[in-house]
């Protein structure tokens, strides 16, 4: 039920999502700082999820999959890169996340003489006040789509390290904090490798997902179609959340129970991939890490307030293949093969 | 008593001797402080309610286990190998089976006989140690009816027990090694050895016509039967469904057959199925999902013959068929039909389970009414000095109101009056009416025994309506502390109305007791039912809140008049109407006796006794003493009774004594008398108004005779020694009444009073000499030294203590002056303080107010007023008054002061408030950490396990689970919506921060083995064939 102009607490279809209240411009429950709670339920960043995956369905279609690890990895606090082939609506899909979020949202095109300064910003001479002033680049922005990210110079992926790591940026030695939350989507053609700069591991690294489109259904495939021609497009998306809610839903994603079995199982996942005779070399402890935060924002995604190992098993090999370099067979074989013969721990 | 039991009773002992220790030394630190005599009454009151408690516990019935063996009744010749039951003809009563003591022997029979009307008998048979424990918890678990339950295991007495059994059974939950496949609560458990008659072993199921086996019994920890039928002759099982109501009876009876039919088969018969739908329950595609045998009827009891033909179509004549009917069910058509068409026929009932009906709060009525009694004293109690204090309002209406509020609370929600910590919390209550009541009333021996009673009361209702030993002991425990309460405060008739509902509750709980004993027990069968827990704290929070409201509000609001006796809530009206002889007894404390002995010391409370104007603060007479012998001091008696004349005035007649005085001009003053019955005035009384008469007992002391009620006195201010200089002209008074020295008075004081004065000559000086020297020389100190019994209490005061109170202070002066030749005498009354003065600009006067003091006949002014004690050396304050005493004085301070009850107030919720604080933070703390605690002990909880054989099930049925297939994987393959949820409650409990509650645990457990049973069942005549 929702209360139209009303502000408040509200029920949203039974389930409680704390602070939402109507958007006037389409009817639209809008999250708000103001309405929000100090600590949001784990109920409600379902809620939250629900809605943003809602939202990017319109549109979307068919690939609830990869709507929902986005989804994740934005309550994460994670960033993302899509991999896919050109025109199977990676960079809609990015878009239509950045654009769910009442956030400030910058877009990078990688392109061969991208530079780094094009992304953080440089000083530039004041005339006026006879000084430097640093004007910040698209990187100072909550939502930072970075469309075709391997075909920018490996100077300009490093630029992107420290801001994706650190959540700063060091311009001519002065540190400039990078607003929070801070998310990096970014796509890459794994294709088409003419004048393309593959990617170090240690940016991989970085990424808590690397996120493949499924393909899409005749029928879905139709409707995007007929989407494109006669509705709204990803620009006419509206914003479902502030920047508030998606910060408190963040800390509230973090705070979700992870049983010290599910820890355990996790880690003997990772260290799987060390052992693995199909892999090169296997995920960090930085991927362990990753790999259990993205997994409590797959609990709530899916609704639970606890991590089962499912939530692990769901997220595996989004989460993991990018970090490891396969020998011989693909890696994502191999990430299958550990969560066959890991044992899921139950307890006896 | 077995020996265990007598175990039990050492450890008991123990308790109750650190019970009697503890009330002991409390009773006895109580009874110092207060010096009350009756005190000591009341302390053997509560001693002889925890010892009589004591021994009564164990004679009760109920305490002692017993294995509940419903629907059947043990009768004829029980030996240690031979246990016979019979049925009762009627499904109900039903029967206890009590087992107390069958020695080492590996099986009892237990023979089932139908039983004639009216026949019964109760038989003890020797129980295996290690069984008896088995049961006792197992009975405690499911304690239905019976108001002490039984004896709860200590933790070492569990854990023992769990490593006994775990170690005879392997991982799968079978009996022995080395025996055959198939498990579960209902199914079969093979046993490796298989005498001639000893067939296989199964779960006892209530209405079993079957043999204990002991052993196995005691392992498992729950009944084993002893199966001797052998079905290896037969070819086909026909089933006839189950005649109960409930999933659990279909469930029952699937599992029952799953167990034939599996037995059937693996003895080498055919075994096919004949299901029914005796209910709506159970349904042929569950059955058939279950049992992969064919599904070719349902029967019921209004089947026609063709139905019954069609039910055996494709049945050959060469077929053997048994059938297996429940008891609502007639086998006879079935059978008929089978027969007809050439098959063999044996039958196997299953009868029915007893219905049984989960009562979540295993409360029996009766204890629910006590405990609701119990509350409503509490409440009531509250309630009543609320409405009472605040609007005046009759008694009744008070009562009527708060057992109306109790009434509600306990229908509310009956189930938490089961538990402990609530009835805990109650007693508490109960104390802190009794503190509320404490300092309503001045000391008063009769209704201190009154409230002792009512506690006593109190503590045996709780007593009766516990269900457990350790219950009891809490009853116990709090029984003398409540007493020790109740008296160390000295209640007051608000108790007489608690008394009179807790003696009911203890009536109908010894009725209910009684009755329990006597009549059946509405059990159900071991391990059937999930204990079903009260709810603790749902009623915590609104119970304490309304209590909390209640004092809040008692403290708070402003009390109005005290109501009258006959009514009185408050119990602290005017006194009753008493003989004089009476009064005078109780009005000559000692500071107001014709006498006052030096050697002694008074007991002073806080309890006022006067009001009186604002602004005499000063010294109020009460009367005068003149002689003295061997430390005493006394005055003549008179006993003279002076009656108002018709303008209600008294006028008293002039003392002897002031005869010579200067006359001035007297003054009236309005005293309102609230604790005492004195006549008390600045200086000597002449006239009082506002009373019919007074009595005389000196020449100089006066008290109330018949009314007790505000008057007018008429005196002469006395004047201070202080505000005089010099003595004037005037007749001196040089009686040896004054003069007087008591007879032991010893050189060095004479000598020492001589220097004292040295050369002064005046009167005034030569009293100004010796008072200041006393204030020097001598400190103040309210628990000085009292003088040995053969020294001269002022010889001891002057050269050796150098320490006393107000009279030893008076005293040493008089002695002193009089040992120069100086006419003085010794005073006592109060000292009324502007500290003591309310809003209405009263002074109020409290016992412990009560002073001595000096009068001096001084020429030209009459008799002065001398205090050597104002303006002496206080004692240290921390050696003049102990912690308690510091404590108590400031809890009196702020009981009797408005604003200090409003502190009080704020101080409780306070309290409350940072309680709460602390508490919920705790509570979800611990929630997590009971799952990670079970973690790390390695404990594996019930689900857990249970998933482990199902999961193990499943797979050994052919479906494909790895190592990283988890609970998920498991859901996949199961669409019952109950097994959804139990799988929900599995990954609860493995993954979530908080575990599901314990019963719902159990259920989970238990329906994942009946569903692991079952797979097992539907498995293993497959393997057979």
């Amino acid at each position: 039920m929702v209360l139209r102009g009303g502000r408040g607490v509200l029920k949203i279809e039974g389930v409680l999502a704390d602070g939402v209240r109507d958007c006037p411009a389409d009817g639209r429950p809008l999250v708000t700082a103001d309405t929000l709670p100090q600590a949001l339920s784990p109920a409600a960043v379902t809620a939250v999820a629900g809605r943003l995956v809602d939202n990017v369905s319109e549109v979307v279609r068919g690939q609830g999959g990869a709507v929902r690890y986005l989804a994740a990895a934005f309550l994460s606090g994670g960033h993302v890169l899509i991999e896919d082939t050109p025109g199977n609506g990676k960079t809609t899909l990015a878009h239509a996340f950045a654009r769910s979020v009442a956030a400030d949202f910058r877009r990078v095109q990688g392109a061969p003489d991208l530079l780094p300064s094009d992304v953080t910003g440089s000083s530039v001479w004041n005339q006026v006040s006879q000084s430097f002033t640093f004007v910040p680049g698209p990187v100072f922005s909550h939502v930072l789509l970075v469309d075709e990210l391997n075909r920018t110079p490996p100077r300009t992926q490093a630029a992107f390290l420290e801001a994706m790591e650190e959540g700063t940026v060091t311009v001519d030695g002065v540190s400039h904090p990078l607003p929070s939350p801070f998310t990096v989507i970014a796509t890459q053609n794994p294709l088409e490798q003419h004048g393309a700069y593959p990617l170090p591991e240690g940016q991989l690294d970085r990424f808590a997902l690397r996120v493949t489109l499924d393909p899409l259904s005749e029928q879905d495939e139709l409707r995007v179609l007929r989407d494109q021609v006669h509705h709204a497009t990803v620009t006419d998306l509206p914003p479902v959340i502030d920047i508030a809610t998606w910060h408190a839903s963040c800390a509230a994603v973090r705070q979700i129970y992870v049983a010290p079995a599910v820890s355990a199982y996790a880690l003997a996942l990772v260290r799987a991939t060390r052992r693995h005779p199909q892999i090169a070399h296997g995920a960090s402890s930085r991927a362990a890490i990753s790999f259990v935060r993205t997994a409590q924002a797959w609990a709530v995604v899916s609704g639970r307030e606890y991590v089962v190992p499912e939530d692990l098993q769901s997220i595996a090999r989004a989460a993991l293949e990018h970090r490891v370099i396969g020998a011989g067979a693909g890696a994502g074989a191999a990430i299958d093969d550990i969560l066959a013969r890991t044992p899921v721990p139950l307890g006896s | 008593m077995t020996a265990e039991g007598r175990g039990h009773g050492r450890r008991g002992l123990t308790r109750l001797g650190l019970w009697l220790v503890a009330s002991a030394s409390a009773i006895t630190s109580i009874g110092f402080l207060r010096g009350d005599v009756w005190m000591y009454l009341v302390a053997l009151l509560a001693l002889a309610t925890v010892v009589v408690s004591w021994f009564a516990v164990p004679r009760l019935p109920h305490l002692e286990s017993t294995l509940v063996l419903p629907t059947y009744e043990v009768v004829g010749e029980v030996t240690p190998a031979r246990l016979v039951l019979r049925s009762p003809v009627k499904p109900s009563p039903r029967h206890h089976l009590t087992i107390t003591a069958p020695g080492d022997a590996d099986t009892v029979e237990l023979v089932i006989e139908p039983l004639a009307a009216g026949e019964s008998r109760t038989i003890d048979l020797d129980l295996h140690p290690a069984a008896r424990g088995v049961f006792r918890e197992r009975r405690t678990t499911h304690s239905t009816a019976a108001p002490f339950g039984l004896v709860r295991r200590t933790h070492a007495d569990l854990t023992a027990m769990t490593r006994a059994i775990a170690a005879g059974i392997d991982d799968r939950g079978r009996i022995a090694p080395g025996s055959q496949p198939g498990d579960g609560d209902s199914g079969l458990m093979s046993v490796g050895r298989s005498g001639p008659d000893v067939h296989a072993l199964r779960s006892w199921t209530s209405g079993d016509g079957t043999r204990i086996h002991w052993r196995a019994t005691v392992r498992r920890g729950s009944p084993v039967v002893v199966d001797r039928e052998s079905y290896a002759r037969t070819s086909l099982v026909v089933v006839a469904g189950p005649a109960g109501p409930t999933p659990e009876d279909a469930d029952a009876v699937v599992a029952r057959v799953a167990g034939i039919a599996s037995r059937a088969a693996r003895e080498g018969a055919e075994v096919r199925l004949v299901s029914s739908r005796g209910t709506d329950t159970l349904t042929p595609p569950e059955l058939a999902a279950l049992l992969p045998w064919t599904v070719i009827a349902e029967p019921t009891a209004g089947a026609s013959d063709a139905e019954h033909a069609a039910a055996f179509h494709g049945i050959g004549p060469d077929d053997r068929v048994a059938i297996v009917t429940s008891a609502g069910l007639a086998a006879g058509p079935w059978a008929a039909a089978a027969q007809g068409r050439g098959m063999d026929v044996v039958e196997v009932e299953v009868p029915p389970r007893p219905r049984v009906t989960p009562r979540a709060p295993a409360v029996p009525g009766f204890s629910r009414a006590l405990a609701f009694a119990t509350m409503g004293s509490l409440a009531a109690g509250v309630l009543c000095l609320t409405v009472a204090g605040v609007l005046g309002a009759p008694a009744a209406a008070g009562w009527l109101l708060a057992l109306g509020a109790a009434a509600g609370l306990g229908l509310l929600r009956p189930a938490t009056f089961a538990d402990v910590r609530l009835r805990t919390l109650v007693s508490v209550g109960i104390i802190a009416v009794n503190g509320l009541l404490a300092f309503r009333s001045a000391d008063d021996g009769d209704l201190a025994l009154a409230g002792a009673t009512a506690v006593c009361g109190v503590a045996l209702a709780q007593l009766v309506s516990t269900r457990t030993r350790r219950d009891a002991l809490v009853a116990l425990g709090l029984g003398p502390v409540m007493v020790v309460a109740a008296a160390g405060f000295a209640p007051t008739p608000a108790l007489a109305v608690p008394t009179v509902l807790t003696a009911v509750a203890v009536l109908l709980g010894l009725g209910a007791a009684a009755r329990d004993a006597l009549a059946d027990d509405t059990s159900t069968t071991p391990a059937t039912t999930a204990p079903a827990r009260p709810e603790r704290s749902s009623m915590l929070v609104p119970v304490t809140a309304a209590v909390l409201l209640g004092v809040v509000a008692y403290l708070v609001l402003p009390l109005g008049s005290a109501p009258t006796l006959g009514g009185s809530l408050l119990g602290d009206g005017p006194p009753p109407q008493q003989s004089a002889a009476e009064r005078a007894a109780q009005v000559t404390p000692t500071y107001f006796n014709g006498s006052l002995d030096l050697s002694a010391r008074g007991h002073l409370p806080e309890t006022p006794a006067f009001d009186v104007p604002a602004g005499t603060d000063g010294l109020w007479r009460a009367m005068t003493l003149s002689q003295v012998t061997d430390g005493t001091w006394f005055s003549t008696p008179q006993q003279n009774t002076y009656v108002a004349d018709s303008s209600g005035r008294i006028t008293l007649p002039t003392d002897p004594s002031e005869a010579g005085a200067p006359t001035r001009a007297a003054r009236d003053y309005l005293v309102r008398p609230i604790g005492a019955w004195n006549i008390i005035a600045p200086g000597p009384a002449t006239r009082v108004n506002g009373l019919s008469s007074v009595a005389q007992w000196t020449s100089d002391a006066y008290s109330l005779d018949a009314t007790v009620a505000p008057f007018t006195v008429a005196a002469v201010p006395r004047t201070d020694v202080d505000t005089l200089t010099r003595s004037g002209e005037g007749t001196d008074r040089g009686e040896s009444e004054w003069v007087q020295l008591d007879p032991s008075t010893t050189q060095r004081t004479v000598d020492l009073a001589r220097a004292i004065v040295g050369g002064r000559t005046d009167r005034v000086e030569i009293v100004r000499a010796v008072e200041a020297w006393l204030r020097a020389n001598v400190r103040y100190q309210l628990d000085a030294p009292l003088p040995p019994d053969q020294q001269n209490a002022v010889d001891f005061l002057l050269f050796e203590s150098h320490a006393g109170f107000c009279e030893h202070f008076a005293a040493a002066e008089t002695i002193l002056l009089r040992s120069l030749g100086v006419p003085s005498r010794m005073a006592t009354g109060y000292v009324a303080s502007s500290q003591g003065q309310d809003a209405g600009g009263r002074i109020t006067i409290r016992a412990s107010d009560a002073h001595a003091w000096v009068e001096v006949w001084v020429p030209g002014h009459g008799w002065v007023s001398s205090d050597p004690t104002a303006g002496s050396a206080l004692a240290d304050a921390t050696v003049e008054q102990s912690l308690l005493q510091q404590a108590l004085a400031t809890w009196n301070r702020l009981w009797s002061s408005d604003s200090g009850r409003r502190v009080l107030a704020f101080g409780l919720v306070l309290l409350v408030a940072l309680g709460a604080l602390v508490a919920v933070p705790l509570r979800r703390r611990r929630a997590v950490g009971v799952r990670r605690d079970a973690e790390v002990r390695g404990v594996s909880l019930e689900p857990l396990a249970a998933f482990a054989r199902y999961r193990a099930a499943l797979a050994a049925d052919g479906h494909q689970l790895g190592p990283g297939d988890g609970v998920l994987e498991v859901r996949r393959l199961v669409t019952e919506p109950a097994m959804l949820t139990a799988l929900d409650i599995v990954e609860r409990t493995l993954y979530a921060s908080t575990l599901p509650p314990s019963h719902v645990r159990v259920a989970t457990a238990e329906l994942l083995d009946r569903r692991t049973a079952a797979l097992t069942a539907r498995r293993e005549p497959a393997a057979a064939r």
